[in-house]
């Protein structure tokens, strides 16, 4: 019956092509719209290398102080050392805690020699653990070189280049990191800025420097962000019910300070659209996003239902036919569907084809600048399109002309067979 | 012509059960295309239009402080100089070179710098309540590096009217402050502690970036002496550095300033980093805006060219059923052309119909200021603006959309159209 359908809706097309091209190009810019727009929001939370635990990871990076007794705040910043010992890393569910600071421009020079700006990322040992970096020579420092703050070095590999030329036996050699010395001990391949929470030229253990400072009397807020890694992403839910508790008995160690954490910890997702100290308006992203998509719906469908309204009228004398002949209403509504979803079909690939080709366009316009950082990157967006975000689209447009259709072809379906047949 | 008009609207008063969903179809195209033009357009015309300063061939030196522990770090007992002269000499240095036009220090001043490092402070005039403006302290080759020009054009002006009494004041804050009066002579107080200082002279008005507002603006006089000794190493965060370089020099400029420079640049405990282009720091600033615009320009072309499909797809519809129509007509005489003109001016008065609400809907939604605000006041220029534009878009894309269908439709013989009926 299907392939009945498919054969009609096949002969009409070739019978009207200029329509039949518009339909099509009309559905396939849609569907594309859709999947640059789902695509690039995706990109915000899916897993990439080296950030391959993103769907399982919760975010902390901003914490308030206020005063127990007023109210009032007293200070806001990134964490403290001891606010991410005492609050998160005591919690049992999680299997790690990841700490980092924020990018920290230094300058990297060797003695008489080349020298560069460049960013640099304090971290811990499980940072290591949790990320993937294919290292090319060397290895990551471990707990033991934390602990004892030794001032070891993992080198990208365009930052080694640059300094010693090569990537070549460097591991072991010394360099300088705004004239503090440094050990190489790993070369690692260069990663893209899209992953800005694990980004840098360079990563040092965070104990090498100070680099802490507080702005509150009790030492609460600080230089580091922090990372919780769960056991699986069903166990976030527990994971934060877990962060309460300890976050509670971290209040209780002060005489008139209380930490707010503005509802992080966070997802991925939440985390990028957080900018600063206190609660991201999530809701009006969200209004946003539904907004455009809307608007990208809603012009199609307008655009479609017109003229599928118009060419139903062309063919009122034929439906009418087969009404006469014994056509139900369900066969003649089913046929008009199959119609839709064969030009949906169509417009998907074109629709495919025309993202892939946007998003090969758009990278370097929409991304020359990571979150403040003079680098570009260099991994096209596409990496973040795949088989569910392509389906997603797809079933938004085949509902749009569905919708377009079926309601003009409803109508038309239950008109009297002799108005039908008459062809008004 | 009068005559055609009034045949045409009873043709479509005739059709208007059709036409009636097409007008509303082409209603709410008409407010939803206004809406992405009136915001394109906005940013367009802001970004067209001057932001104060010419950050061209300019610079940022970058500098930081040796800290404990770093190689060859000077113990502050040991050291004879301020980190604020070690700074002053550096400038120096750097003044002395052939590539260098002009250098300027300043604090929380630099153009593109993000809202939160910027200086802020409230300005009184008389018993005027305080108006907030941004700060500018700066030395007065400031002008110079960033081609700052007062209200009548000279750069020197500004430079001269700069003192430890007086201060530049931007055309804005006179019109807010001081009212239509004489500004220059008059006395201002910065801070509600602060002592009357004299205006010296009126800036051209100030953008923070290509993409705001003008926002109120003044500057005050950074004197070595204040640079000599409050500068420490907690200020150098604040305190910058930048140059404007000669046209000619500046290609692969940061490289050859860094090898040449660095050796030069180490004094005290301070020592050169890097030199970024103001470019840098405008692409943290308008980086954002400037994706922004990248979707709404993709959303324009897509709203275009799905309109476009839309009206010839619906136009090709109505031409089809009333080939017969159109087939009688050349039967009786009327030319081609003729034919095309009806097509056509059928449709553009069904768009000017549909345009009388979308005028109200489009109005209301101004007035109600869901449009950006932000950039653009909503003024009647922006609202009859934008729905120009749309009107001019829209009718482009009727006529094109029109033109296929109907150029079909004119290449029928009269006796196969007359054949339909």
């Amino acid at each position: 019956m299907i392939w009945l359908y498919l054969k009609q809706s096949f002969q009409l097309m070739r019978e009207k092509p200029y329509l039949s091209f518009i339909t099509i190009l009309g559905t396939g810019l849609a569907i594309g719209l859709i999947m640059i727009y789902l695509t690039s929001h995706r990109s915000f939370g899916m897993d990439v290398a080296p950030e391959v635990n993103r769907h399982r990871t919760l975010y902390v990076k901003w914490v308030g102080v206020e005063s127990k007794e007023t109210g009032h705040w007293t200070g806001t910043g990134f964490l403290s050392l001891k606010t991410i010992r005492e609050c998160f890393q005591t919690l049992e569910l999680p299997e790690g805690i990841i700490v980092t600071s924020p990018l920290q421009p230094r300058l990297a020079s060797i003695p008489g020699g080349n020298q560069k700006r460049s960013y640099i990322l304090f971290t811990d040992d499980v940072f290591w653990k949790f990320h993937a970096f294919h290292f090319i020579e060397g290895a990551p420092y471990t707990k033991a070189d934390l602990d004892a703050g030794i001032p070891k070095i993992v080198l990208g590999e365009k930052l080694a280049k640059h300094l010693f030329g090569t990537t070549e036996d460097v591991v072991g050699k010394q360099m300088q990191l705004s004239y503090h010395t440094y050990t190489v001990c790993g070369i690692v391949t260069d990663i893209s800025p899209i992953t800005a929470l694990s980004y840098g030229h360079a990563w040092v253990p965070y104990s090498s420097t100070r680099i802490e400072a507080s702005n509150d009397p009790e030492g609460i807020t600080g230089r580091f962000k922090c990372q919780i890694v769960a056991r699986s992403a069903s166990d976030l839910k527990a994971v934060r019910a877990e962060v309460e508790k300890s976050v509670e008995q971290y209040n209780a160690s002060f005489a008139d300070s209380r930490i707010n954490l503005f509802r992080q910890p966070d997802t991925k997702y939440v985390e990028e659209m957080r900018f600063g100290a206190g609660y991201p308006n999530m809701e009006d992203k969200y209004r946003e996003n539904v907004i455009l998509i809307l608007l990208i719906l809603l012009v199609p469908a307008v655009n479609l239902s017109g003229f599928t309204l118009a060419g139903m009228r062309d063919r009122m004398a034929e439906l009418g036919v087969r009404k006469a002949f014994g056509g139900t209403r369900r066969i003649l509504f089913g046929q008009i569907l199959a119609e839709n979803m064969l030009y949906s079909l169509i417009g998907g690939v074109v629709g495919l084809v025309l993202a892939y080709i946007a998003m090969f366009y758009m990278n370097p316009s929409v991304s020359t600048t990571f979150h403040g950082l003079d680098v570009a990157a260099d991994t096209p967006v596409w990496v973040f399109m795949n088989v569910q975000t392509f389906l997603i689209a797809f079933l938004f447009c085949f509902l749009l002309n569905v919708l377009s259709a079926g309601i003009p072809a409803w109508i038309v379906s239950s008109r009297p067979i002799v108005e039908s047949l008459k062809g008004e | 012509m009068k005559e055609i008009i009034k045949h045409i609207y009873t043709i479509v008063w005739n059709q208007r059960r059709t036409n009636a969903w097409l007008c509303i179809e082409l209603s709410i195209i008409t407010v939803c295309l206004w809406y992405v033009v009136d915001f394109t357009g906005i940013f367009w015309w802001n970004g067209i239009q001057p932001m104060g300063m010419n950050v061209q061939h300019t610079y940022q030196v970058n500098l930081e402080e040796k800290t404990e522990g770093s190689v060859g770090y000077i113990e502050p007992q040991e050291k004879s100089t301020t980190a604020g002269e070690d700074i002053l000499q550096i400038v120096e240095r750097i003044r002395q070179q052939p590539s260098i036009e002009s250098v300027s220090l300043s604090v929380k001043s630099q153009p593109y710098i993000s809202l939160m490092q910027g200086g802020y402070n409230q300005l009184y005039y008389e018993d005027s309540p305080g108006l907030w403006a941004r700060h500018f302290r700066v030395t007065p080759s400031f002008f110079d590096v960033f081609q700052v020009h007062s209200e009548t054009g000279s750069i020197d002006q500004l430079k001269e009217a700069l003192t430890r009494q007086s201060v530049i004041i931007t055309p804005d804050v006179v019109e807010k402050v001081i009212g239509n009066e004489q500004a220059v002579g008059r006395s201002i107080q910065i801070s509600q502690e602060g002592q009357p200082v004299q205006i010296g002279a009126i800036s051209v008005p100030l953008r923070p970036t290509d993409y705001q507002k003008m926002f109120p603006s003044f500057f005050t006089l950074l004197t070595e002496q204040e640079i000599v000794n409050e500068m420490s190493a907690g200020d150098l965060m604040n305190l910058e550095i930048c140059i404007r370089v000669k046209p000619d020099a500046d290609k692969d400029y940061k490289e050859t300033f860094i090898t040449e420079m660095a050796p030069h640049l180490s004094v005290g405990n301070l020592f050169l980093v890097d030199i970024r282009s103001t470019y840098i720091y405008r692409e943290r600033m308008i980086g954002y805006e400037k994706a922004l615009l990248v979707v709404r320009a993709l959303l324009l072309g897509f709203l275009l060219i799905n309109i476009f499909l839309g009206i010839s797809g619906t136009f090709s519809f109505r031409t089809r059923q009333r080939r017969n129509e159109l087939g009688l007509r050349i039967a009786v005489g009327s030319s081609r052309r003729n034919l095309y003109y009806l097509l056509m001016l059928e449709g553009i008065i069904l768009l000017s119909l549909a345009v009388v609400p979308a005028l109200f809907i489009n109005l209301n939604i101004g007035l109600t200021e869901l449009v950006n605000v932000y950039w653009v006041d909503f003024s009647l220029l922006r609202y009859i603006g934008g729905m120009v534009a749309t009107y001019v878009l829209m009718c482009l894309m009727i006529i094109s959309g029109i033109w296929y269908p109907a150029y079909t439709t004119m290449k029928l013989e009269p006796a196969e159209a007359l054949r339909y009926e």
